[in-house]
């Protein structure tokens, strides 16, 4: 199942939104859409995972109770898309800030062929589904956004720097952009890159790996730039952010 | 600049903004068994090329997934009167970017996968298994559940 775009915005004023969803396959597919509410933590390996609260607390800026797709099941023929609308119910005097919920888009194609049963008798047949689970985020009102950035550390791994750093969420709106590493030599070159999207709804400590092959021992310089910039979300529905950038002396055994 | 040159450069610059904002997570090839014999265990190797299940995910480069695969332990007969074990060890999944020079990075089917897209948007990922039909196993189709959820970041 494809599904565009792959991270949702509604504004407050218009309070809907749509998705369209295709079917690359050669079997149709019966496609469900629901909404929890989860946001990305890192867990003690610096890796993504999904919060999802057992129970919700008032205080937990959800969105997933009062958002409803349109159709919330539908079948789509093979190589056909769908278009499914979003639209927001927020409860009267919603105060302004931003809401958040993950779209979960369930496809589950026809039963998978039995292998043949030949002469044996016994054939066996695994029924696919497949769970996307992409971001949505209500905004209403005027938002800011930012990020401060601590406790920025780099291990040698093999042909890699393990980097890792504590990224927090200033304003009243997740941080939504993409940070760029570079490792310096002692020129000033550029040696090394990385660059990946990031999302910090609270507080993350995520890992990243710049990759450090070939290069000769000694001392570096790793820059962390992080910008509220994303090429794979249009512009105007990034809140933008000063720059910022943080650097640290590192040592390539 | 010959025309048909001018015609794909502009084709691939469409494609490439139309990929630019979607995820795809798309079943490829299905587990098969092939010819199970009641008695003998079947086992699919992740990186038999017509066997092992195969799925497809696309996001943008870069970008992170947490990939959990929910698996089935018994098989059921349609129409009931027997089941048959099937299990996945650590090993039996391994997910692999499209970028040259990608190595597969495999994990254990049972628990979670973070990944991320280096080098390409896209990866492929690779399942295999072993079921263990006892000797009195009916005949019959049977069948279970398997599911994949795929968390963006």
């Amino acid at each position: 199942m494809v599904i565009a775009p792959h991270t949702v915005y509604i504004d407050h004023r218009s309070r809907s939104a749509s998705i369209t969803l295709y079917n690359p396959g050669a079997t149709s597919v019966e496609v469900a859409i629901s909404s929890i509410f989860a946001y990305p933590i890192t867990d003690s390996a610096g890796q993504f995972a999904l919060f999802t609260p057992d129970s919700l607390d008032p205080s937990m800026p959800s969105a997933a109770d009062w958002i409803e797709a349109f159709p919330k099941r539908v079948l789509i023929a093979p190589l056909q898309r769908q278009t499914v609308r979003l639209l927001a119910r927020p409860p009267q005097g919603l105060v302004d800030g931003e809401y958040w919920a993950r779209l979960v888009i369930s496809a589950k194609g026809g039963a998978a062929p039995a292998t043949e049963a030949d002469t044996t008798g016994i054939s066996i047949g695994l029924t696919i589904e497949i769970r996307s689970i992409i971001p949505l985020t209500y905004r209403k009102g005027a938002l800011k956004t930012g990020l401060s950035v601590s406790e920025l550390r780099s291990t040698p791994a093999g042909d890699s720097l393990v980097v890792s750093a504590r990224l927090v969420r200033q304003g009243t709106a997740a941080y939504i952009g993409t940070v760029k590493g570079t490792l310096l030599n002692p020129a000033g070159k550029a040696v090394a890159k990385f660059e990946e999207p990031i999302a910090v709804y609270y507080e993350v400590a995520p890992t990243f790996a710049l990759g450090t092959a070939g290069l000769p021992p000694g001392s570096y310089r790793l820059q962390l730039d992080f910008l509220s910039e994303r090429p794979d979300i249009a512009p105007e529905l990034l809140l933008r952010a000063p720059p910022v950038r943080d650097s640290l002396e590192v040592r390539l055994p | 600049m010959p025309r048909c040159a001018t015609f794909l450069m502009l084709a691939a610059f469409l494609l490439a903004r139309s990929l630019a904002g979607q995820t795809q997570v798309s079943g490829v090839r299905d587990l098969a068994f092939g010819i199970v014999i009641a008695g003998v265990p079947t086992t699919v190797a992740p990186t038999d090329p017509v066997k092992s299940g195969q799925f497809y995910l696309r996001y943008v480069t870069g970008g992170r997934v947490r990939v959990r695969l929910t698996l089935p332990t018994t098989l059921n007969r349609v129409g009931g009167g027997g089941t048959m074990p099937i299990s996945f060890r650590n090993g039996d999944a391994f997910i692999l970017g499209t970028a040259p020079g990608s190595v597969p990075n495999p994990f254990n089917p049972g628990g979670m996968l973070n990944y991320r897209f280096t080098g390409s948007p896209d990866a492929n990922l690779y399942l295999g298994g072993r079921v263990t039909p006892a000797a009195a196993t009916p005949s019959g189709t049977y069948t279970a559940p398997v599911i994949l959820t795929a968390t963006f970041f």
